[in-house]
């Protein structure tokens, strides 16, 4: 960690149930986690000295829009729009101002109103030669899949076997928008999205909004009596490369987290548990390979060991998942971060990795052309 | 025009962007081709042909002509897609052999999938659009797509 650098705790977290909110606004959808939020850190609005928030599609100012409504109006407030990585950067820039010493009490929150785009693939910069092609985002990743397949030998069945423990885990979130579980062959006949991507392999069509309260650790033990300290903060972005590329080498997460490893003294073995960027099921299984929890190749092996499923050596997405538990785009990185902090808390009942104390969260994004991602933010916790 | 008839393309005239004409070039045997851009500075090969190479900031850029024959390295059948869409189609990857990766509507023998694969080889068709007949002076269009060499 940079020495010129206060070390940063989490001291509140709140969140609403991901799901379809079409009768809420946008501040009404990020009210109540921001509320629960201050109330965990037993912190009033006046106590907030600014407001980072994250969101991809909420138009103009909507920090300000949630501050008016929650007594925290006048404070700076910075709106972070980074595509699904949104609100995990506007964690980041929170965190930056806090450690530099700027702030002691700083608010971050996500939100998204999917359901207000009326569903399907998401809106895209029609400007992009792909997307004027007739791109879309499962396409991008069901590329990535069909390439996976063919280079390591895995298998749709095992594609699939991605989506079955997102909503094992899932049913156990009482925030997650699907709390069913489903099978294997389920999944494989539900709709087709883009080959092979079924409908259950996708993430759904949400909203949410989710919200965390930081401050320097030193002050900490006065607002929690389980503080969990930030251990390190990663922000990447994509790089162009117009050439050939290997689609199912994630570029952008395997150089923001050996980069964040290197920075923390932190590796893969040291995780407990993790939350990954699973927006389709072939996603979760380049991340083990990109986040460095196995070899090229390897990740189904994971997945079928049960090394990533809750009772494993590193449960990945015990929350569900963007799979599961929701993808309001701009509210996911900030989801992330309020379970695992919760998990490294204790908090989280049925779905509890018992005695996790270091976890990470990983959140990447952005389809345009030329770039694996556009962003990815990847944040370490400890106890 | 390629020796056998293209395959049927799904969803006519959306089969994908409108090139502009620099973006084509007209090849030795009289058929169209695609055309990219080579930095003089770096190396940096590209299709669409920019006026900056996004490598090196440089500004030599000079028109690449790019291959008939690619190698189709992955595609999908797309069946949701936003309204201007007719699904299902094809979309894909396919490398030139000049070292770029060009990204397109595929259409298999059905006009969709069928006899696609993986490490196909693929031809790529550039076809020009003469545009509204009143349009004066002819603005002719171009669009490409490609299918089983
Ligand atoms: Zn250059």
């Amino acid at each position: 960690m940079h020495a010129n650098l206060r070390p940063v705790s989490v001291i509140g977290t709140g969140m609403i149930k991901f799901g379809k909110h079409r009768d809420l606004t946008v501040p009404g959808l990020a009210q109540p986690a921001v509320r629960d939020a201050l109330r965990e850190a037993n912190l009033e609005p006046k106590q907030i000295e600014a407001i980072y928030a994250g969101t991809a599609t909420s138009g103009w100012m909507p920090g300000q829009r949630v501050a008016r409504d929650t007594g925290m109006s006048g404070v700076p407030v910075v709106n972070c729009e980074n595509a699904c990585s949104s609100s995990a950067t506007a964690f980041r820039e929170a965190w930056v101002a806090v450690a530099a010493g700027l702030y002691d009490y700083v608010l971050v929150f996500g939100v998204e109103q999917l359901t207000k785009l009326g569903g399907g693939t998401l809106p895209l910069d029609q400007d992009d030669i792909e997307v004027s092609n007739g791109m879309v985002m499962p396409a991008l990743y069901a590329m990535r899949a069909q390439r996976y397949l063919h280079d390591y030998g895995a298998t749709e069945r095992d594609l699939a076997e991605v989506a079955v423990k997102a909503r094992r885990h899932g049913a156990l979130n009482p925030d997650a928008q699907f709390r069913t579980e489903t099978t294997v062959e389920e999944v494989l006949a539900s709709r087709r999205i883009a080959d092979p991507l079924t409908l259950l392999q996708c993430c759904p069509t949400g909203d949410g909004a989710a919200a965390v309260v930081i401050c320097p650790t030193e002050r900490a033990s006065a607002h929690s009596d389980r503080p969990v300290k930030v251990l390190g903060s990663h922000l990447a972005s994509g790089k162009y490369i117009p050439g050939f590329r290997d689609m199912t080498t994630p570029e952008i997460t395997s150089r923001c987290s050996s980069e964040l490893y290197e920075e923390t003294g932190i590796g893969p073995e040291d995780i407990d548990v993790l939350e990954c960027h699973d927006a389709f099921t072939i996603a979760e299984l380049l991340y083990y390979e990109a986040l460095g929890l196995c070899p090229r190749g390897e990740a189904v092996r994971l997945l079928r060991d049960g090394t990533t499923s809750l009772g494993g050596r590193v449960p990945v997405n015990p929350s569900g998942g963007l799979l599961s538990k929701g993808h309001p785009v701009g509210a996911s990185g900030a989801a992330q971060i309020v379970e695992i902090v919760r998990q490294l808390q204790g908090r989280c009942g049925s779905r509890q990795v018992e005695g996790a104390k270091v976890g990470l969260t990983h959140v990447t994004g952005g389809g345009t052309s030329g770039f694996d991602h556009g962003a990815c933010a990847i944040h370490l916790f400890g106890t | 025009m390629p020796a056998t008839a293209p395959a049927p393309v799904r969803n006519a005239p959306h089969i994908g962007r409108t090139l502009r004409p620099a973006d084509t070039t007209l090849a030795e045997d009289g058929e169209l081709r695609l055309a990219g851009a080579e930095c003089g500075d770096c190396g940096t090969r590209i299709f669409p042909a920019a006026p900056v190479c996004p490598s090196c900031n440089g500004e030599r850029m000079k028109t690449l002509p790019l291959g008939a024959i690619g190698t189709l390295y992955a595609y999908s059948t797309v069946h949701v897609a936003p309204p201007m869409w007719q699904v299902p189609y094809v979309i894909g990857y396919v490398d030139l052999p000049e070292g770029v990766r060009v990204f397109g509507k595929v259409a298999g023998s059905d006009g969709v999938a069928a006899g696609l694969a993986p490490d196909l080889k693929v031809r790529v068709h550039v076809e020009a659009d003469e545009g509204p007949a009143d349009a004066s002076p002819a603005a002719p269009t171009y669009r490409y797509w490609f299918a089983p060499a």
